[in-house]
């Protein structure tokens, strides 16, 4: 190494310093810790007793209500990362049109995020009452007979999350809307003198110059959809139900380790929830390399 | 560079701040123990901390209000301090694995009990017990037993549960029943009474119906009333497919079919759980005519439905035969004092003022029952003085202390803590919502739990 | 008849405002019915029908509210826990950020990876050991675990992240131009570059802010007495207690997102318009 280049890597770990030495202390210990429990029968208030890989074999082959809370996380993964990317392009394309009041419009679409998640989920809670709800009211105005029951009952309660957490999706919307307002101009003055239509030019130059900015929120979106925790805990007041409809993955690690004093099998539970995320996310980057266009590279 | 160069010391001395602290972790502990050790000597003034269960403000204001300001003054050098965290048992658990222990008492369900003994979180009672002369027997046999693992008693029994069925008599005249005597003992009765209160709106929605059984702990008295057993622990086997069981559970499901179970569970309220008093409960919104409740249900009745017509009567058995009454369950919550508590034998003092020699001032206060059977005349009387005698609920009291009289079974209390409870229900939901038979589902419930349990005990 | 460009233009822009007022009213829609109910007495929220205008203004739900916790003790203690530990990421993040974004050193994108990888560990796993460490270090029962560690960048991987993404569109030739007059990397860095990454920290601190407004699993475990609350805890008793009334829950909720809110309001012109002018570039 040469003395520049150990120079600047002096500097260099010098400025993220602080970020290392949290790593270590606040890092290191308990995942180590973590994948030593892993291994391990460990009812927290009792030393740990290594029992080797059982943890894994039983989650993977015994245990129904890990296989139900993967299949609710990919639900709802699966339903409301696609919608909240195309509901946040939709807005952020209206609101990119430079319409009047636009500071209102945005306020409007950004404050959701800002409802602290009790208040959210207790909101929404009265939102979607069956008998009582807003929602079921103006449903049934419409002329459905048989309003859902929503958290009440096994089918509705994801939907129900679903349409939760698409309100909250500000943040996406402002990060979509500055991409868009990064494209050139000339861009779309090129594209107006081929005679391109809007939807077009949507097609052609506005989805290929924020793909970059789809993919960060697309990968942002996964991190929090699959550790998707505190609205299911709080509307089901900790217990997934009803038929283990909300029991979403993490909130299941959550009652094994808190409710059932599981802990090895809890860390267990992330471990392999933590390859599971890392493979998602290096699988969307290897692909991204096909949809997402750099335009300085 | 000059500035580079004092950044990186900066760090390093900030680096190393930590790992110092950590090293001199353990010293610390023990001059700290040796510093609070010395206070103690001194006739200062100790602080019992507490973890309760949230009750709720309208209910624990009484507890760090009215009750701590009694216990203070008869314990000049005492002071309580309560903590109400929205789920005690991870609390409590985080606190028994800090081992840095701050906490004198602990307030504790049936389930949850077990479960921590079986890991070694709590002080054994039984020479405070001897030492104090209180007996086991003097408390109701089903929270006595709540509070033991073998011989060895780990809390003493704080409230008892005692349910009794809560009537909305304009419900039960509109349909023909005496109001004041309806005459509802046995499974048939409740048949039959559904059959005439259950209404359907023109779309067909459930708008009205009789006794809601969905809740786990509806299933385990059925099961008792059967016949059944639901854990034995001489074999720590879970006996959850005793046939009687089954047959409980396929009674329930009988009912809920009736009603049709998606309707029920839009029925339930957000709020309302078995013994849950809310003011969206389907009892005080006059949906249901039945509710199997605690006496303290009467403070939001007399706040949130101050119409409603309500009377009392007993729990239902399975043919209405006296006898039967043994069967009734009692559900309750119990008191301990964790390992590494700083205060033992003040918090034992404690216990026992609170839920031995004054464990009638304590229910009435606080709207409670109590556990100490002769404790029973007292506490009516209390309840008679606080309310005065032609309060409704004080002229309903009887109907609760007859479970208190009568029920010998408990809450199965099996090292799988709430576990069991957590799997009851889901078997519930499997069964009433035909996605197994009855039986398939306490197969499955009994199999499950039995794993957890053997891997609690260390099988 | 063939449209002219400026005729269409405006069919468009018309329409486009009327999809956005549609979609407005959705996202607004929520809030109105909050405030409507959290000014109707309790009794008249079980009316069906529901009627959207009260009968009488019930602002007593707000009072209560505010007594049935003691508000402004929790208030205090989440914006002060909010305050030290907002410090505390910016402090951090910003340092961090840079070395991940400005500096080219050998390594540099292995850290930034294990960084990110922090975001992806279940922090529910995490936290019985570092209760453990805590508990020896007599930090339980204070709010130390929640404000310090902040410093050090303790779950603050989100932030480092998005600073990251603010330093990295700076252009080259200001620390150029700022090293030839002689300034070292830490003098560049905070005289040249922290000026202008201002809107990065505005977002920072707003949701940071958030942050510690949705948090109550930490302090729930952290937390060892009632005057130590924060709001997320309280209104998490409060609504999973027993009693439990919607509009007196819902005038808490509103007492609970309101500080939030205001803070949205304070930082929104810088924090918008520096997301705005840089962007997210992956």
């Amino acid at each position: 190494m040469s003395k520049g280049e150990r120079k600047k890597l002096i500097i260099g770990l010098a400025f993220i310093s602080p970020w290392l030495l949290g790593f270590f202390i606040f890092y290191i210990y308990p995942f180590i810790a973590s994948i030593y429990y892993s291994f391990t029968v460990y009812h927290i208030i009792s030393p740990p007793e290594f029992i080797g890989l059982r943890n894994y074999v039983d989650l993977i082959t015994r245990d129904p209500l890990f296989i139900i809370s993967i299949k609710n996380t990919l639900y709802y993964a699966g339903i409301s990362l696609p919608l909240g990317i195309l509901m946040g392009i939709i807005i952020a394309l209206l609101l990119n049109t430079r319409v009047k009041g636009m500071a209102f419009y945005r306020t409007i679409f950004f404050l959701p995020v800002v409802v602290p998640f009790a208040a959210h989920a207790i909101l929404w809670k009265w939102i979607l009452n069956p008998r009582y709800g807003i929602i079921n009211y103006l449903i049934g105005l419409l002329g459905v007979k048989h309003p859902p029951g929503w958290f009440q009952v096994a089918g509705w309660a994801k939907p129900g999350l679903i349409i939760m957490a698409l309100w909250a999706s500000g943040q996406a919307i402002i990060i979509y809307l500055a991409g868009m307002q990064d494209i050139p101009k000339t861009l779309f003055e090129v594209a107006d003198l081929d005679g391109a239509n809007w939807f077009q030019k949507i097609k052609n130059i506005t989805l290929p110059m924020i793909s970059n900015v789809i993919l960060f929120n697309l990968v942002m979106g996964l991190i929090q959809a699959f550790q998707f925790f505190t609205q299911p805990f709080i509307i089901s007041k900790g217990t997934g139900r009803p038929m283990d409809s909300m029991l979403m993955y993490n909130l299941y690690l959550y009652k094994q380790a808190f409710k059932f004093f599981n802990m090895g099998y809890a860390c267990a539970m992330a471990w392999l929830l933590f390859v599971a995320i890392i493979l998602i996310t290096l699988f969307v980057f290897k692909t991204s390399k096909n949809w997402v266009f750099y335009g300085g590279e | 560079m000059k500035i580079l160069k004092i950044f990186l010391i900066m760090i390093l001395v900030f680096s190393l701040v930590p790992f110092l602290v950590l090293a001199r972790g353990d010293k610390a502990d023990k001059a700290g123990k040796e510093e609070k050790a010395a206070e103690e000597k001194a006739p200062e003034v100790i602080t019992l901390r507490i973890i309760w269960e949230n009750w709720g403000a309208d209910f624990t204001k009484y507890l760090d209000g009215e009750w701590t300001e009694k216990y203070e003054k008869d314990h000049p050098n005492i002071k309580l301090e309560w903590l109400f965290p929205a789920s005690w048992q991870e609390k409590e658990i985080a606190e028994l694995a800090g081992g840095d222990m701050t906490f004198d008492v602990f307030y504790m369900r049936p389930s949850f009990l077990p479960a921590i003994v079986e890991r070694g979180g709590l002080i054994p009672l039984n020479d405070y017990f001897a030492k104090s002369g209180v007996k086991t027997s003097d408390f109701v046999d089903a929270t006595m037993v709540t509070c033991m693992v073998g011989d060895q008693i780990y809390a003493i029994p704080g409230g008892a549960d005692f349910i009794g069925w809560f009537v909305n008599k304009d419900m039960l005249e509109a349909v023909g029943y005496d109001p004041d005597n309806p005459e509802i003992n046995s499974i048939e009765d409740i048949e039959v009474i559904n059959r005439r209160l259950a209404k359907w709106d023109d779309d067909g929605n459930l708008v009205q119906l009789g006794y809601m059984p969905i809740d786990f702990y509806q299933l385990i008295n059925w099961g008792y009333m059967f016949g059944g057993e639901w854990y034995d622990p001489e074999t720590q086997k879970v006996t959850g497919n005793d046939p009687a069981n089954v047959k409980a559970l396929e009674w329930l499901v009988e009912i809920v079919d009736y009603y049709g179970y998606e309707e029920l569970l839009k029925l339930r309220g957000e709020y309302a759980e078995w013994s849950g008093a809310s003011p969206d409960h389907p009892f005080i919104l006059g949906f249901t005519a039945f509710d199997s409740n605690g006496w303290w249900n009467y403070e939001i009745l007399q706040n949130y439905a101050p119409d409603l017509d309500y009377g009392v009567i007993n729990f239902p058995t399975l043919t209405g035969d006296p006898s039967e009454k043994a069967n009734w369950v009692v559900m309750g919550w119990s008191v301990g004092i964790p390992k590494g508590a700083p205060h033992p034998d003040e918090a034992w003092e404690f216990l026992k003022y609170s839920w031995y020699d004054f464990t009638a001032e304590f229910g009435a206060l606080t709207i409670n029952s109590p556990s100490v059977k002769k404790s029973f005349p007292r506490f009516e009387q209390l309840v008679n003085e606080q309310f005065g005698a032609d309060h409704r609920i004080a002229k309903l009291m009887p109907m609760f202390d007859e479970m208190g009289i009568h029920a010998t079974k408990s809450m199965p209390t099996t090292p799988a803590g709430e576990f069991f409870d957590t799997e009851l229900d889901r078997a519930m939901e499997a069964a009433m919502s035909h996605q197994m038979t009855a039986k398939e589902a306490l197969d499955t419930f009994t199999e499950r739990v039995q794993v957890q349990i053997d891997r609690a005990v260390g099988k | 008849m063939p449209l002219t460009r400026k005729k269409k233009e405006t069919i468009n822009r018309v329409s486009a405002a009327v999809v956005l007022i549609i979609l407005a009213a959705a996202f607004g829609f929520p809030f109105f019915w909050m405030i409507i109910t959290s000014i109707k007495p309790t009794e008249e929220v079980f009316i069906y029908p529901p009627k959207i205008i009260p009968k009488v203004l019930h602002m007593v739900n707000y009072v209560e509210a505010a007594t049935m916790i003691p508000y402004f003790r929790y208030l205090w203690n989440t914006v002060y826990i909010a305050i030290v530990w907002t410090s505390g990421i910016i402090f951090c993040s910003t340092l961090t950020a840079y070395g991940f974004s400005r500096l080219k050193w050998k390594g540099r994108d292995i850290f930034f990876y294990i960084m990110l990888a922090t975001m992806m560990v279940p922090f529910q796993v995490i936290l019985i050991p570092l209760f453990v460490m805590y508990s020896k270090i007599h930090w339980v029962g204070t709010f130390k675990p929640l404000t310090w560690p902040g410093f050090l960048g303790f779950s603050g991987a989100f932030y480092i992240f998005l600073m990251r993404q603010f330093f990295m569109t700076l252009p080259k030739d200001l620390e150029d131009a700022a090293k030839i007059d002689g300034c070292n990397e830490f003098q560049v860095f905070l005289r040249i570059m922290l000026p202008l990454v201002k809107p990065g920290l505005a977002a920072v601190v707003l949701f940071c802010f958030v942050a510690v407004w949705n948090d109550f699993l930490e302090p729930l475990v952290y937390i060892n007495s009632q005057d130590k609350y924060t709001l997320a805890l309280g209104i998490y008793n409060f609504a999973a207690a027993r009693f439990s009334s919607w509009p007196r829950l819902m005038a808490s909720a509103i007492q609970i997102s309101l500080p939030v809110i205001i803070v949205f309001f304070f930082v929104q012109k810088t924090f918008i318009q520096g997301i705005t002018l840089t962007g997210i570039k992956g």
